[in-house]
């Protein structure tokens, strides 16, 4: 499938690349022949994503600022000072309703959901428009959509995503730097990353219902359309958040018949 | 009640006291805090929502001095004009402690008071830029979508407990804003601004209006309520060049 899309040779950022959705983000963007730098706490994790398939590994934290800001020089480096696609992925969930969610978790989620998301995509947008455009992908949530009362600051944080994107996006145009929110439902393996570290069942899927469409969402769902918008073949998108949940967020209710 | 010293907030203060509601409210700034008190004989604690700590003391006075809780309106807020891409760290930072953080604080200070009470009201003044955002205040559109979600979450969370959380969404309304991170800065005249297809801009009566409905019996079925209150400039596409012809011929 290597050159459908047209990225072979460009140079892609996904922050938070070494489980889930960021993982398979990292492995679509490779085969489609981009140069990627991908980020991730753990340089375990990133090195096996590392050498599976190519991409260099960035290890860092999104919580430290600094460490953030280094990631994005280091992936300009890589790219000899291009960058053409930000996959703006790297999230951590909590499970807890507002009240049940303590104050440092609260602002932990924000600085890393919300804040580091506006820090990274602030810091790309220069040199997007100085080379001409760039693609920007921000990972939010159906949830950012719809409230989730049950992950309650994951929910606040996503909408915060879609909003800063939509802005990115409508800042941007100008300048040829596009910007869009991807909304995936549930998604299996679930988000892995929490406030304390990595837990292979941060989100139980358990008690998840099956959207419409009868199946879950797939890391390599989200990252094709990851990999369109960060292509020229969706060259008017731009602001656009976009549901990916087989349907779940479609309707409230679905009629099923026997 | 928190930031009622000023616009908006101030004027909730008035309506509530006006409706028979005895009300504490907060503010930074001692000498507005005195003067809204000796006009609408509300009760005022100085407090920065910033600070945790000024959080629980404030919702802590507030019990003591009312006895009790029958509603939280978390208004306080600042604004900080610059596109997304321009916004600072220390400006980023303090648009969401004052516009996030802050209600999320105050909300879980409130709600086991609340419902000691039997149930309640919080209402969280929002805005129509956190309905569809500004580029031209990125930080203060990114902070009011979330407190947009935050009321919603807490809408689902609180209602069994008969908590009703609601917020409202004002579009320009005169006195503006005059709380900035930089500091304060009175807004000169509304004249220029583009009018909503209603002609005018809105008043802190306008907003108060909808809070009093919100806490008030007529509001009992109201909850994850983001109510628009701009005139219906966010009802249409184009709508702000309906009551204003000139700027719709684009000069």
């Amino acid at each position: 499938m290597t050159g459908r899309l047209g990225l072979e040779g460009r140079v892609a950022l996904v922050t938070g690349g070494t489980s889930g959705i960021g993982k398979a983000c990292v492995a679509r963007l490779r085969d489609e022949g981009m140069t990627v730098a991908f980020t991730g706490r753990s340089s375990e994790r990133g090195r096996a994503v590392a050498d599976a398939t190519g991409a260099s590994f960035v290890q860092c934290d999104h919580r430290d600022r600094d460490a953030s800001d280094r990631a994005v020089e280091r992936a300009l480096e890589l790219g000899n000072g291009r960058l053409d696609v930000l996959v703006a992925n790297a999230g951590i969930l909590f499970q807890g309703p507002v009240e049940g969610t303590p104050e440092a978790v609260f602002r932990e989620l924000l600085e890393v959901n919300l804040t580091a998301l506006f820090r990274v995509s602030r810091a790309c947008f220069e040199p997007m428009r100085d080379q001409g455009g760039g693609s920007m992908v921000h990972i939010a949530s159906d949830a950012g959509i719809r409230a989730v009362h049950e992950i309650a600051a994951y929910s606040v944080t996503k909408a915060g995503v879609i909003a800063a994107s939509e802005l990115f996006g409508a800042e941007g145009a100008p300048h040829g730097i596009r910007s869009n929110a991807v909304c995936p439902g549930d998604i299996v393996p679930g988000v892995q990353a929490t406030p304390t570290g990595h837990d292979d069942h941060a989100e139980d899927p358990a008690g998840w219902v099956l959207p419409p469409s009868g199946r879950f969402g797939t890391g390599e769902d989200v990252a094709a359309l990851v990999a369109w918008l960060g292509s020229d073949e969706s060259v008017h998108m731009t602001g656009a958040t976009l549901r990916i949940d087989g349907g779940t967020g479609a309707a409230m209710r679905v009629l099923t018949r026997a | 009640m928190t930031g009622g010293t000023s616009g908006i907030g101030a004027s909730i203060v008035q309506r509530f006291r006006s409706d028979g509601a005895a009300v504490v409210f907060t503010g930074r700034d001692d000498a507005r805090g005195a003067e809204v008190e000796s006009r609408t004989g509300a009760s005022f604690v100085r407090a920065d929502v910033r600070a945790p700590d000024d959080v629980r003391t404030s919702v802590g006075a507030a019990v003591e001095r009312l006895g009790g809780l029958d509603a939280l309106v978390a208004n306080a807020g600042v604004l900080h004009e610059s596109p997304l891409s321009e916004t600072t760290d220390e400006a980023w930072d303090a648009v969401l402690a004052t516009n996030l953080i802050g209600p999320y604080l105050y909300a879980v200070a409130c709600l086991p008071v609340l419902r000691a009470s039997g149930g309640g009201s919080i209402t969280m003044t929002s805005s129509d830029a956190g309905v569809w955002g500004e580029t031209a205040i990125g930080a203060y559109s990114v902070s009011k979508r979330a407190v947009n979600m935050l009321v919603q979450t807490l809408a689902v969370e609180a209602g069994p407990s008969g908590i009703r959380v609601n917020a409202v969404n004002p579009g320009d309304t005169a006195p503006g804003m005059a709380t900035h991170v930089e500091g304060r800065s009175e807004l000169g005249d509304a004249s220029g601004w583009t009018l909503p297809p209603l002609g005018r801009v809105g008043t802190g009566e306008d907003v108060a209006s909808a809070v009093a409905f919100f806490a008030s019996p007529d509001g009992a079925f109201c909850n994850g309520s983001i109510l628009l209150l701009d005139g219906g400039m966010r009802a249409s596409l184009r709508a702000g060049a309906v009551a204003n012809p000139a700027a719709a011929e684009g000069a």
